[in-house]
């Protein structure tokens, strides 16, 4: 009787570990098809994109971008000229009395 | 039911419900790691086409970028020649204040008197002959009349024979002299102003270059 239980048991764990197998199976095959799926709809959006863009159309965020990027670096270059303009004040502000002197010099003298 | 039976039924249980669970976690990892693949493959692709538009609008690109950094390069040198600018500016206003001062004689370093006398003999060394018509400010032309006899002779002195000084109602100049001959074809203008003009003009790259914004 104890034999014939320890049978029963073992032919439904056998049979749990079947569904196991088919369960694994059926996970890497929903990925497969999924991965396929991505690829396949990425090549198609990429051919639409592209062809698209030979006719002059769906660019404005590619412009879009380009011009957000380019704004950061006239951003910089802006920047850069500012750091200069407010050095060359710093000099004038130094020199100006040499500047006046000079001038005075040359209205009275020259 | 004997203890034992019971044992090796757990045991048995046991034993598959872990390659079970074996089983499923292999299979989840490799749908993960399939689906990473197809993720990383997708965004090349994706990347790939972004790669191939950017080169099909390149004309475009470069026209923003010729716009927008050509923009922000006029916008840096203006601002540096407007720095140029008010530093010149700034220089020349300071210079005009130190030339009404030294002609209202507040500065004493300078000899306003001296100045205006070589400004006479200047001009009318320049315009020539014997009879000239001096304008100058109040002050000056104040001045000029008690000491005419001073600068006669001086003019005397330096242009030859007899000179005579006809000084006409004040004209508005921070200071200086302007001569003329008694026929009015020739004048000589020597005001403050006028000499601080010239010297702007002539002088104003220098300048730019003392005040370091050359």
């Amino acid at each position: 009787m104890e034999v014939g239980r320890l049978i029963s048991i073992s032919e439904k764990l056998q049979e749990l570990l079947k569904n196991a197998e088919k369960e694994a199976e059926d996970i890497v095959a929903r990925a497969r098809e999924q991965a396929e799926r991505m690829v396949s709809e990425a090549k198609v959006e990429a051919e639409r994109k592209i062809r698209l863009a030979r006719l002059g159309q769906g660019i404005d965020e590619y412009l879009k971008e380009a011009e957000e990027k380019v704004t950061k670096e006239a951003e910089e270059i802006l920047k850069e000229f500012r750091k200069r303009s407010e050095a060359s004040k710093q000099v004038a502000k130094k020199q100006l009395e040499r500047a006046v002197e000079l001038i005075v010099n040359e209205v009275l003298m020259g | 039911m004997r203890q034992g039976t019971i044992e090796v039924e757990a045991r048995l249980i046991e034993r598959i419900m872990e390659r079970r669970n074996a089983l499923l976690s292999s299979a989840e990892a490799e749908a993960e790691n399939i689906l990473k693949a197809a993720e990383e493959e997708a965004r090349k692709i994706r990347e790939e086409a972004d790669s191939q538009i950017l080169g099909l609008i390149g004309s475009e690109l470069k026209a923003i970028r010729d716009r927008v950094l050509g923009g922000a390069n006029v916008e840096g040198r203006k601002m540096l020649v407007e720095v140029r600018e008010e530093a010149i500016s700034r220089g020349f206003d300071e210079a005009e204040k130190r030339l009404i001062s030294i002609a209202a004689g507040k500065d004493k370093s300078i000899d306003y008197w001296d100045i205006l006398k070589r400004r006479i003999i200047e001009a009318c060394s320049s315009i020539g002959g014997r009879e000239f018509l001096v304008s100058a400010n109040k002050r000056d032309t104040r001045r000029l009349k008690r000491s005419s006899g001073e600068v006669e002779k001086l003019l005397k002195k330096t242009l030859g024979g007899d000179i005579d000084l006809v000084f006409e109602a004040p004209i508005e100049c921070l200071g200086g002299i302007v001569v003329r001959n008694r026929e009015g074809t020739k004048i000589f203008y020597n005001t403050l102003e006028g000499r601080l003009l010239k010297v702007r003009r002539g002088i104003e790259a220098e300048i730019a270059e003392v005040l370091g914004v050359g």
